[in-house]
């Protein structure tokens, strides 16, 4: 499904040239669960970044089945993240200003689905995660682990094929971690392709093959 | 739908700068509103006649004098009608009413009543030049018929109570008048305001003067042909032989007197009218300054607009940030970021409307002299609703564009400049350069009327009673100023031809071969004196002295600019041409008859020692001055029962002449107050971004040992910086302005330096407090609790 070929990424400064991916090549079958591991400052966050077409790889190929998608122009990239592909992040990143349903009802909205079905796609989510009773709240008066749940709900409402998350049990402690890698475990038995980054080595585990990223460059597994 | 929904929750973001934005350009809104309607009314008077561009007034300007005249000789337009084929009708209109409310006397349900009225004649062309909207009229030229009137609705109801008022008589000045039309009161901003237009007299002295060429009393109107243009026009006037010969008395050292026909849409601004009074004019210079000042406070309100969008931006690109991730198109945003910010200001602009409507009644006459007509304009609202609109966009430009450029992982986790940017240092520099304009300008404004309502004028004004003469009081004088010089209320009476303020009497004479035009008032004998003249060569008129009335007492301006002494003659020729001479037996010191805005001219006093058809003026020596005003209305009913007294105090009368001024001071006062308003929301705003952004820094400085008056003055020094640099740039423009200002009176206030200290410290002071309060809460927060924040 996914085949990076030959990515680099740097940034070019008055004396020098510093690569944060050097050389990347890397391939990702569909309905794989795959954890990129590395230290700080080695590029994982950049590397999903890429995949998830939030950056732009400054030279390679990035096969998406079989189009490049390296230079997509703006519209298809919209495309891309409203039908294709969930985030999810470390921080969560939900709306504050927006309740636990609307924040996992937004994907739905650009996606165009009428409010009918939006509703029973969100009831859906919030059952399936237990957060029912928390629907109007505010994220701020949830607990770290119930953000993220929502963060994950939020990514996968809309039934992507690919999801993406960096660093997802980065903000909690490991009794939550472990319950939304067990969420993760649970979608990927579904079907779902997923690409998670992690230096945590049991949460990488939960996944079927593990890569490692260091300085820039990849090492295989 | 769920773009409303979208923007109401970035209004959310930040409720601080939603609240402000909304307060600040409601504000600025419902000025600007009133300001350009104001303007635009100003800029329209009368245009609302058909044909108002082919309408002019005749002037007369005679060389070596700044200022036109428009009384003209009657038979002027009627010879201009008849040579000029252009000209397609003419018309006279004498708002004489100016000069003095004259009784009227009607019966109405069998009762007979009166009231003093302003009133204006004309004749049955008036209605062929200019436009009246009549609800009833017997023909087209409703003033056609000897002794007829046409009134205003308002005038009906008054006397009559209803709108059915054709044929209705009442009697005034010895005549019986019918009416032969009711019309609808003019616009305010019209030169008609006088409620009754009486037809012009068929006999009498009014009738002979008008066919007589050599008098000069009548204002006049000709309309035109469209496509006539002015200098055209003017040129084929002055050609004209009759004219040229008639006018040729004005001829001073080969220079000709000239007609001007001067248009009706510049009739408004005319400043250089002798005789200004009788047609409503305002000053040019002061409506453009309020139309700069209307611009000023919509450019300060927008930059704060610009400003508070850019402030918030970080905030509210996390979430456009997240959004993107989630599928949100960049056209998507841009437009909502547009939409929001043209709904925010189109809501303010219907708000600020109400506001404006609500608030003409009660400020419009303080403020402009009139209540505005919003109705009458509504085209120009829908003008300024466009620019509220433009407004809206504008504000939005720039953050709509950052939001979409910038990454959406980059907005995300706030890796962006406009995060660091949260100083608006020049922002705040313009809005505090205006405001400290504004204030120095109200600061001076209230010095120079304050100067002018206090200078000494040359003579004592405070308590004098002045009275209108009636035929019988002029009848019983004598006995009337016996009567009332009985109590130890009353210390003088005495007559006069003119009084101060009420610009009157102009009379030639001849010296040294040449001819002068003078103010001249006729005195009696005692009337000087009883003022406090200060005659300061020769001396003052004889009491009692039949003598005198070949004297004269000039002022130093009539000896300067004549170069005539004590004992010099002025000659003048009757009727028959027999020279008459009067000698100069005194000069007094110059005094101001009109307002400071004037320099004095030459002037000219003269005695009669019988009684004459002159004002009454009564010199009051008490402090209880009711009981005086009862006792004289007491006495002079008994001489003149049929009319009610009618009266003023000349200091009274005197002010009135500022009351542009007065005005000029409310409104000027008014906008530096908004102004300031403005400018401190900006800057409070401001202040709260620029703490909640360094909450961290403030933080971590406490931790580390900082007192709060450290954090405090450490946040103010930023903004104090920016109010100094505003006072710099400030204080040669508001000298400027104010320079430009006091070029409108001939005496003028002192432009003290205090003016511009005082408006730059309260400029500083508010802004100090402002930002102090707003720092002194962010450095009062518990430290930890900042850094948790984060």
């Amino acid at each position: 499904m996914i085949a990076l070929k030959n990515i680099d990424k740097f940034y070019d400064s008055k004396f020098q040239r510093t690569f944060v991916l050097k050389d990347i090549n890397l391939e990702v079958n569909e309905g794989e669960f795959l954890s990129v591991m590395g230290p700080s400052g080695s590029g994982k966050s950049t590397l999903l970044n890429i995949i998830g077409l939030l950056d732009t790889p400054s030279d390679g190929e990035y096969w998406l089945y079989d189009t490049n998608v390296a230079q997509l122009n703006e519209k298809n990239r919209g495309k891309y993240h409203r039908d294709f592909v969930g985030f999810i992040f470390q921080a969560y990143h939900l709306i504050e200003e927006m309740t636990v349903y609307e924040n996992i009802e937004t994907p739905l909205i650009y996606k165009g689905v009428k409010q009918k079905d939006r509703q029973a796609m969100v009831a859906d989510m919030l059952d399936r995660f237990g957060v029912v009773a928390k629907k109007d709240l505010y994220p701020q008066q949830l607990s770290g682990g119930q953000q993220q749940l929502v963060g994950i709900a939020r990514a996968i409402v809309g039934k992507p094929k690919l999801l993406l998350a960096d660093e997802p049990t980065g903000n909690l402690h490991s009794k939550q971690g472990e319950m939304i890698m067990e969420t993760l475990k649970e979608l990927h038995t579904e079907g779902m392709t997923i690409i998670q980054v992690t230096h945590n080595d049991k949460f990488a585990a939960y996944g079927e093959r593990i890569v490692h990223l260091e300085d820039g460059l990849l090492k295989q597994q | 739908m769920n773009i409303l929904k979208a923007i109401y929750r970035n209004l959310k973001v930040s409720k601080v700068s939603t609240t402000f934005n909304f307060v600040g350009l409601i504000t600025a809104f419902t000025v600007f509103i009133l300001i350009m309607m104001y303007v635009w009314t100003e800029y329209h008077f009368d245009m609302y006649h058909k044909d108002a561009n082919n309408i002019y007034r005749l002037e007369i300007m005679s060389p070596e004098k700044d200022k036109t005249s428009v009384y003209m000789m009657g038979l002027t337009k009627d010879v201009i009608k008849e040579q000029l084929s252009d000209v397609v009708a003419t018309t006279v209109y004498m708002p004489w009413g100016k000069w003095g409310e004259i009784l009227f006397e009607w019966e109405t349900n069998d009762t007979k009543l009166t009231s003093y009225e302003d009133y204006a004649i004309s004749d049955k062309h008036l209605t062929e030049v200019f436009t009246f909207d009549f609800l009833h009229s017997t023909s087209s030229a409703p003033l056609s018929e000897p002794n007829s009137a046409i009134v205003s609705d308002a005038f009906a109801v008054k006397f009559w109570g209803t709108h059915d008022v054709i044929g209705k008589t009442f009697k005034t000045n010895g005549e019986e008048y019918s009416v032969t039309g009711i019309f609808r009161t003019p616009p305010k901003n019209s030169l008609f305001n006088e409620p009754v237009i009486l037809s012009f007299p068929t006999n009498g002295w009014l009738a002979e003067s008008y066919k007589t060429w050599g008098v000069v009393n009548f204002p006049e109107f000709i309309k035109v042909k469209s496509g006539v243009a002015v200098h055209d026009l003017q040129a084929r006037i002055n050609d004209i032989d009759i004219l040229k010969e008639k006018h040729s008395f004005y001829e001073k050292s080969g220079v000709k007197a000239e007609i001007i026909a001067r248009p009706l849409a510049e009739l408004r601004f005319a400043k250089d009218v002798a005789e200004n009074p009788l047609f409503n004019t305002n000053n040019k210079s002061s409506v453009n300054t309020l139309f700069s000042v209307g611009l000023f406070i919509l450019i300060i309100a927008l930059l704060n607009y610009v400003n508070f969008a850019t402030a918030t931006l970080p905030k509210r690109l996390k979430n456009i940030g997240v959004t993107r991730i989630l599928g949100n198109s960049s056209r998507q945003i841009f437009i909502t970021g547009i939409l929001e910010s043209v709904l925010i200001s189109g809501v303010s602009f219907f708000v600020a409307l109400g506001l404006a409507v609500a608030v003409n009644d009660e400020f419009g006459i303080k403020l402009f002299e009139y209540p505005l007509d919003f109705r009458a304009s509504v085209f120009v609202i829908f003008l300024l609703f466009a620019v509220a609109i433009a407004v809206g966009i504008i504000g939005a430009i720039v953050p709509a564009f950052s939001s979409i450029k910038v990454l959406p992982m980059d907005a995300v986790k706030k890796r962006h400049a406009i995060a660091r940017q949260t100083s608006r240092g020049w922002l705040t520099v313009v809005q505090f350069t205006a405001t400290i304009i504004l204030i120095a300008m109200s600061v001076l404004t209230i010095k120079q009327v304050d100067f002018m309502k206090n200078r000494s004028l040359g003579f004592d004004k405070e308590n004098v009673m002045v009275i209108y003469p009636t035929d019988n009081l002029l009848k019983n004088l004598d006995a009337f100023k016996t009567a009332i010089q009985q109590s130890s209320m009353v210390k003088n009476v005495a007559l006069s031809g003119g009084v101060p303020g009420v610009p009157s009497n102009m009379e030639g004479f001849r010296f040294n071969d040449e001819s002068y035009q003078t103010w001249l008032w006729y005195v009696d004998s005692k009337y000087m004196e009883m003022m406090n003249f200060n005659i300061i060569e020769g001396r003052a008129f004889l009491q009692d002295s039949d003598a005198e009335q070949y004297s004269v007492i000039v002022n130093e301006e009539a000896k300067r600019k004549y170069r005539c002494e004590i004992g010099s003659h002025l000659i003048k020729y009757d009727r028959e041409g027999n020279q008459l001479k009067y000698q100069i037996v005194g000069v007094v010191e110059d005094f101001n008859f009109a307002s400071l805005r004037e320099k004095v001219e030459p002037f000219a006093f003269r005695c009669i020692n019988e009684n004459f058809r002159g004002w009454v003026n009564i010199k009051l020596d008490t402090e209880d001055v009711k009981s005086a005003i009862g006792f004289i209305t007491q006495e002079y009913n008994k001489f003149s029962p049929n009319q009610p007294i009618r009266y003023y105090f000349l200091d009274d009368k005197l002010n009135l002449l500022y009351s542009q001024e007065d005005r000029q001071i409310g409104m000027i006062s008014l906008f530096s107050m908004l102004s300031l308003i403005i400018s401190v929301l900006g800057i409070l705003g401001l202040s709260i971004f620029t703490s909640q952004y360094r909450t961290k820094e403030i933080g971590i400085r406490k931790i580390n040992g900082a007192t709060v008056i450290e954090i405090v003055t450490l946040l103010n020094r930023g903004f104090v910086k920016w109010i100094i640099i505003a006072f710099v740039i400030a204080t040669p423009l508001a000298y400027f302005a104010m320079t430009k200002w006091l070029e409108n009176f001939a005496y003028k206030t002192a432009l003290s330096w205090w003016i511009f200290v005082l408006a730059g410290f309260v400029a500083l002071i508010v802004a100090v407090l402002t930002v102090s309060w707003q720092s002194w809460r962010a450095a009062t927060k518990n430290p930890i609790e900042s850094l948790k924040y984060e």
